[in-house]
C-alpha cells in the first residue's frame, strides 16, 4: 500500500469502518511508515479530542425544567407521578386483598368469589386463563383469594391507566 | 425516529403529556444543543439559547405541517436561531476575528502536550470549520447520532454527512499538527 492510499484512508480505518482486509493492509504500512504513523497518532488524537465533546452536554433533565419554569408549568412531585401509576392501582389492590385475607371469613370469602367471577367475565382472556390456573393449582380460601386479586389487579389497573390518561389530557396545560 | 413516530410524538406534544415531553426532550435535547454549541461556540448563553429554541418549538408544534421530518424541522429552528444569536451580538460588540486569535502559548515548547492541551487545540480548532463540518461533527461527537440520523436531521444525503465529517477531521488533524 502507498502513503497516498493509506492517507485517503486513514479517517475510516480509526474510526473503525474499513473491511478487515483492508484494515490489515493499514495497520501493516503504519507499522511500517514513520509518515502515516505520525498521521495515524493524530487522527487518534483527533478522534479522542472529539469524542470528549459529549462530557460537554448538561443532562436533558436541566433542559426540561429551565423549559417548563419558563411556560409556568408545574411539574408533577414523586407522590403525585406514583399515585397516578398504574402500578401503585395494582399494589394497592395487592394490599387490600391481602388485608381481606388477614381478616376474611366463610361470607367474605363467597363475597370475594362472586365478585371474581363477574370482573373475570369482563377481564380479558388472559385473566381467566390465569385465574383458572391459579384455582386449579390452590385450594381453599387462599385460591378463592388469589384469584380475586389477579383479576382485581388487570382490571383496576386498565381502568386506572385509561382514568389518569384522560384526567391528564384534560387538565394539563402550558 | 421515522414519519410515523413523528406524527405520535406530535400529538403527544399537542396533548401536553409529560411522559411524552420527557422523551421528546431526552431525544432532541443533544440535537439542539449540540447545533447550538457548533454555530455560536462555548459559550455562557448556550443553555439560554437551547431553552429559547425548544420554547419556539413547542409554540410552533401546532403549525408543523409534516411537510419535512420533525428533526430537520427542528434543526432549522435551531440553526436560525443560534445564527441570529451571533448576528445580533456581532453588531452590538464586534468581537475579535479567529484569525487573528493569538497561538497557544507554552510554557516550554520543547515539553510534549498533554492530553488536555491537545484536546483543547483540536476544540478550539473547530471554530476554523465550515458551519456544515462543525454542525455535522458535533451532532456525531456530542450528539452521538449516527451518520443515517444526521443525514435526516440536516436533509442531507448520508455519503455528504460522510464527507463532511471525514474533512472535518482532515482539517483537525491539519491544525493539530501545525501546532504541535
Amino acid at each position: 500500500m502507498k502513503c497516498e492510499e493509506a492517507e485517503k484512508k486513514m479517517v475510516e480505518f480509526v474510526e473503525g469502518e474499513l473491511p478487515a482486509k483492508e484494515s490489515k493492509l493499514i495497520a501493516e504500512h503504519i507499522s511500517k511508515c514513520k509518515k502515516c504513523r505520525e498521521s495515524y497518532t493524530l487522527h487518534l488524537e483527533v478522534e479522542r479530542s472529539l469524542k470528549s465533546l459529549r462530557a460537554e452536554l448538561p443532562s436533558y433533565g436541566k433542559t426540561i425544567s429551565d423549559v417548563y419554569r419558563a411556560l409556568g408549568i408545574k411539574r408533577k412531585g414523586i407522590m403525585q407521578r406514583l399515585i397516578q401509576s398504574p402500578v401503585f392501582a395494582a399494589l394497592s389492590i395487592v394490599v387490600i386483598g391481602f388485608v381481606a385475607i388477614f381478616f376474611s371469613d366463610a361470607d367474605i370469602a363467597r363475597f370475594s368469589m362472586g365478585c371474581a367471577d363477574r370482573i373475570v367475565l369482563i377481564s380479558d382472556s388472559f385473566a381467566k386463563a390465569a385465574s383458572a390456573t391459579i384455582i386449579d393449582l390452590f385450594g381453599g380460601k387462599v385460591r378463592t383469594l388469589l384469584a380475586v386479586n389477579i383479576s382485581l389487579i388487570i382490571f383496576f389497573s386498565f381502568i386506572w391507566s385509561r382514568a389518569v390518561l384522560n384526567f391528564q389530557r384534560h387538565t394539563n396545560g402550558f | 425516529m421515522n414519519h410515523l413516530e413523528d406524527k405520535e410524538f406530535i400529538e403527544a406534544l399537542i396533548l401536553q403529556d409529560e411522559d411524552a415531553f420527557n422523551r421528546f426532550f431526552k431525544y432532541y435535547q443533544p440535537l439542539v444543543y449540540s447545533i447550538v454549541h457548533a454555530i455560536v461556540g462555548q459559550s455562557s448563553e448556550i443553555e439560554d439559547l437551547v431553552q429559547e429554541v425548544f420554547l419556539k418549538v413547542l409554540k410552533g408544534i401546532v403549525h408543523f405541517r409534516g411537510e419535512s421530518r420533525l428533526s430537520t424541522w427542528i434543526y432549522s429552528i435551531a440553526r436560525n436561531h443560534a445564527l441570529n444569536h451571533i448576528s445580533k451580538k456581532s453588531n452590538r460588540n464586534p468581537t475579535v476575528d479567529i484569525e487573528d486569535e493569538p497561538p497557544i502559548e507554552r510554557n516550554d515548547p520543547e515539553k510534549e502536550l498533554s492530553a488536555a492541551e491537545r484536546a483543547g487545540i483540536v476544540k478550539r480548532s473547530m471554530k476554523k470549520l465550515r458551519e456544515e463540518y462543525r454542525v455535522a461533527l458535533e451532532l456525531k461527537f456530542m450528539g452521538e447520532f449516527s451518520y443515517e440520523e444526521i443525514a435526516e436531521i440536516m436533509n442531507l444525503p448520508v455519503g455528504t454527512v460522510k464527507t463532511y465529517i471525514h474533512r472535518g477531521k482532515e482539517e483537525l488533524k491539519e491544525s493539530l499538527r501545525k501546532n504541535l
